[in-house]
């Protein structure tokens, strides 16, 4: 049997249809289309290739199912090789697969942004993605991956040697495919050729691996449920396997996390850490096609149903080492798993279109109301037109009544827009509604670490969930059980930090001190559960940006678009962000560690608060580097990636720090513990920084002397007041009013806001 | 049989709440700021009463969690220890359902106040119960959705709690008639999918 790399599928795509090639007269090279068999006209002896003739060269050639009978015709068809019943039915999969990870649904394959078809990837969050990424690179940031004929040359000797598996395709072509749309067409061309490739890839081999081939007739049989795959000519119109086996063949989409129950009382106990790596690891070579892509401990996977195999058994790298799971499942037929919501998120959809279903009643009157006056206004100029005989005194009147016209025929416009609006929600609320009743489907649950009953106390003190025995520590008794204790006797690997926190805690014991020196333990989660709606409805502002569709045609596309793709690029974004941040937030802390390879938490040690400054002016040009949408957008979006920083002496244990930074509030909170808390957007964040940079003598003097009033009055008002007479001070004296002063007068931020960063970033 | 219960208001009489979780590295006590569990409602109303009551607590408004130092002392040496960081709870407003025994006649009075939680000897944890009134689970619409207390698995029935989807963790549980000794037992952690009475579940988060 031959390799076969399914990634590879769409690598006709790479190539652009005006390339100049040496074909017959007259002919263009037909790389990838949907109206025959991709590459049909190509000559691979001029391009000192052999043709191959292996089944990755038949999925890249025959993929497409729009091609009737292709599986049958495949016998017939001049490919210059012979098809094996195995190749079939991987040719078979392989289009089962390419639609689970397409970007487009039934509403987005039918829509075309008046035929514009852009050559990169448009990211929801990053419009400029792809130029960015190619100047990086170094590369020309208009050119086409394969932009003349010597690469194109290439680029097919290598598909003829019969590439072994996908890791020497991504090392060749990543950034183009990173930089290629899926789909050139807008709004389709929002996932990346990337992303799509490597997720069919993933839902390919899932559904191989629990499909057995069954002979006369040829047919797959996944689950119990048979599919034919070759069908009779005669039989065509009746029976259509791909749609059938979607229809037929149930599948799981889950979104889960994974926590951990232990609370780590000393440093060595954060070697839990290093035990979750472990499980992660096991995880991704148990099962490394299920695993679609991964944010920290949030998973989304793709997975059989049970009896093929149950989520307990999934989820066991990570039970057996003591970590429960939640999940959600959304369990149903190929053709429903693409779009995934939850019934929240339907449920808020369809709340908002009811909205905008008022509002638009609202308007319709309103405009019913201005075009009866318009018309009233025009047939009494009419009738006075008709009664006057003097020409010139006519004329203005005339203009008047052309005027009147003009604004009639704008109002009547707006008026079957939003008619055309108002039905098309009519339609939608329905549809949502019934889908909401689908992700019943969708279901939540638990796979807890083996749990006993009842225990005898007393009871572990970090993972509280088992009994503990005294086990001593130097002079210190702890109870633990014996999963936390094996932790805590192998420690953590990150010696470095475990070593430092360790010696000053034993000197802040001795001199029965606090310890000095602070720490910053920080945080930059994705919310998982946010993640969708936010995606949505980045696209859905895409789509309203397109002018040349309909209000009519708008609203289907919001509602049908598919996930994996895009969470996945989304995803693939926030892990460069990380490695990216990782590498900066060395500048302002070099002792900075990062409690995991790959992990979105570090601990910085602090020697003054302009260290947390500086790490925040990092991550907030970080993340405008890789989603400026939430930070410069043109309609902010509330960002989804969430910054959190709890301050603290070495004493304050890790568990609290964790308590505060697994639930952050906004895009960016701090805290110094026991002296103040921030939360702020991150528009505020920006000024709040931008302010506190360029602070002068007076105004530290100014928010040193207001920070004294609360310390002792514990007023807000009279903070304000402060603020206030500063501003009327400056006012008197003719001196420029403070630049904090002038931020709390704008209303984007509080004076509490203002002085809590000033405690945050002044200390040290 | 249906269950009925005695609702009463909870406010912190101007004391802080610490919800005891315990002592970390002999330097820090932190609290619970999500719920007030069975056992913790519990075993402060059977110190109050000196008899058995079946009850947990929710939070109307998440409280405020305020930091404390004590300087402790090693009496024996004379000498100041380490100080001890207590979280506690400040500004508390929260509802507790305290189950009717069918067998036995009421004897709670119309309002009273109780010491809850950890600290007890330091000033800490005298709450005040008032605004009593009967509910019955009948009297409520059984809801799905996330649990807001946390309880044992074996008192389940008894507040008409369903699992859907646990979260456990344990609770302590004493031995009758006694309590001075006890064991861990299985319980359901807030934020569990359940489905039981409406005053027991956030119906918003399925």
């Amino acid at each position: 049997m031959s390799n076969f790399v399914p990634e590879m599928h769409d690598i006709g795509k790479l190539i652009p249809t005006n390339i100049q090639v040496d074909l017959t007269e007259g002919q263009t090279l037909k790389s990838h289309d949907d109206k025959g068999p991709s590459f049909r006209n190509l000559d691979w002896a001029k391009f000192g290739a052999i043709a191959p003739t292996n089944a990755t060269w038949l999925g890249v050639i025959y993929h497409i199912d729009k091609i009737t009978g292709w599986v049958r015709d495949l016998q017939e068809s001049p490919i210059g090789f012979s098809v094996s019943d195995e190749d079939r039915a991987r040719l078979f999969l392989l289009v089962l697969a390419d639609h689970l990870a397409a970007t487009a649904g039934r509403a987005l394959s039918g829509a075309e942004g008046g035929g514009v078809s852009l050559q990169h990837v448009h990211r929801l969050w990053h419009p400029n993605y792809a130029k960015a990424l190619r100047a990086a690179d170094g590369k020309n940031v208009e050119a086409e991956p394969i932009n003349n004929v010597g690469e194109l040359r290439r680029m097919l000797q290598w598909i003829s040697t019969d590439p072994a598996d996908e890791r020497e395709f991504e090392i060749r072509h990543k950034l183009s495919l990173l930089c290629k749309p899926e789909d050139e067409g807008t709004p389709r061309n929002v996932t990346s050729l990337y992303s799509h490739s490597w997720l069919t890839g993933k839902f390919y081999r899932v559904l191989e691996h629990y499909v057995t081939l069954k002979t006369d007739p040829l047919r797959l049989e996944f689950n119990q449920q048979p599919v034919t795959v070759i069908v009779q000519r005669e039989q065509e119109r009746k029976i259509k396997p791909i749609p059938t086996a979607e229809q037929d063949w149930v599948c799981c989409l889950v979104r889960a996390s994974v926590h951990f129950p232990q609370q780590p009382v000393r440093p060595a106990d954060l070697g839990v850490f290093d035990r979750l790596n472990d499980a992660h690891k096991a995880f991704a070579a148990t099962f490394p096609d299920n695993l679609l892509f991964a944010a920290g401990d949030d998973l989304w996977l793709f997975a059989p149903p049970e009896p093929l195999l149950s989520l307990a058994e999934l989820f066991k790298p990570f039970t057996e080492r003591g970590f429960y799971v939640t999940a959600a499942i959304k369990q149903a037929v190929l053709a429903d798993l693409k779009v995934w919501s939850t019934a929240e998120g339907l449920q808020d959809t369809i709340s908002h279109y009811e909205q905008q279903r008022v509002e638009i009643t609202q308007r319709l009157r309103v405009l019913a109301e201005q075009l009866k006056i318009a018309e009233n206004d025009y047939h009494q100029n009419s009738a006075r037109i008709r009664q006057m005989s003097n020409e010139v005194s006519k004329r203005p009147l005339i203009e008047r009544n052309q005027q009147l016209s003009r604004q009639r025929d704008d109002l009547r416009v707006q008026q079957t827009q939003l008619r055309e609006e108002f039905a098309s929600i009519e339609q939608a609320i329905p549809r949502l509604a019934a889908q909401q009743n689908q992700t019943g489907l969708i279901h939540r649950s638990y796979y807890p670490a083996s749990l006993s009953q009842s225990f005898e106390p007393p009871l572990c003190e970090v993972c509280q969930m088992r009994h503990g025995e005294p086990k001593q520590f130097g002079k210190r008794t702890d109870y633990l059980c014996t999963d936390c204790e094996t932790t805590r006797n192998k420690g953590f690997s990150q010696r470095q930090l475990t070593d430092r926190l360790n010696r000053e805690l034993e000197s802040a014991e001795q001199e029965r001190a606090q310890p000095r020196m602070r720490y910053l333990w920080l945080r930059v989660s994705l919310a998982a559960a946010q993640l969708e709606a936010t995606v949505v409805s980045l696209f859905g502002q895409y789509v309203d940006s397109i002018t040349s569709l309909s209000p009519a045609q708008r609203l289907p596309l919001k509602t049908e678009l598919r996930l994996p793709s895009l969470l996945r690029d989304f995803v693939d974004d926030y892990h460069n962000m990380l490695n990216h941040f990782d590498a900066r937030i060395r500048r302002a802390a070099k002792n900075a560690v990062r409690l995991r390879r790959d992990s979105n938490l570090w601990v910085a040690p602090l020697e003054s608060g302009q260290q947390v400054e500086m790490i925040l002016l990092d991550y907030l040009e970080t993340l405008n580097q890789f989603y400026p949408v939430f930070v410069a957008g043109k309609q902010p979006t509330t960002s989804c990636i969430q910054f959190s920083g709890s301050i603290a002496n070495a004493i304050f244990p890790f568990f609290e720090h964790w308590r505060y930074l697994q639930h952050p509030h906004q895009p960016i909170n701090l805290r110094l513990v026991g002296s103040m808390q921030l939360e702020l957007g991150l528009e505020s964040a920006a000024e709040l920084v931008t302010v506190k940079r360029n602070e002068g003598k007076q105004q530290s003097a100014f928010l040193h002397r207001v920070a004294v009033i609360e310390q002792k009055t514990q007023s807000h008002f009279l903070v304000q007041a402060a603020f206030m007479d500063e501003k009327t001070l400056s006012e008197t004296k003719g001196r420029p009013v403070l630049p904090a002063v002038k931020l709390y007068e704008s209303g984007l931020i509080s004076a509490e806001q203002i002085l809590a960063y000033h405690k945050l970033t002044d200390w040290g | 049989m249906p269950n009925s219960f005695w609702r009463y208001e909870l406010t912190d009489a101007g004391e802080p709440v610490c919800l005891g979780e315990r002592v970390k590295k002999g330097t820090y006590r932190g609290t619970l700021d999500s719920c007030i569990p069975y056992s913790q409602i519990s075993g402060a109303l059977w110190a109050e009463f000196g008899q058995a009551y079946h009850a947990v607590g929710i939070f109307h408004q998440s409280p405020n969690v305020e930091a404390f130092s004590f300087a402790l002392q090693d009496v024996a040496r004379g000498v100041a220890k380490l100080t001890l960081d207590v979280a506690a709870l400040t500004n508390i407003r929260a509802s507790v359902f305290i189950w009717q025994d069918p067998s036995s006649p009421d004897t709670l009075p119309e309002r009273f106040e109780l010491r809850l939680g950890a600290l007890r000897s330091k000033g800490f944890g005298l709450c005040r119960l008032s605004s009593k009134r009967a509910v019955a689970s009948t009297d409520q619409t059984l809801v799905g959705g996330a649990l807001l207390t946390r309880i044992p698995e074996s008192q389940l029935a008894r507040f008409d709690i369903e699992p859907v989807r646990p979260l456990y963790g344990y609770l302590f549980e004493p031995e009758e008639p006694e309590r001075l000794s006890g064991h861990y037992v299985r319980a359901l952690m807030e934020d569990s999918l359940v489905r039981g009475p409406e005053f027991l579940v956030n119906e918003r988060n399925k």
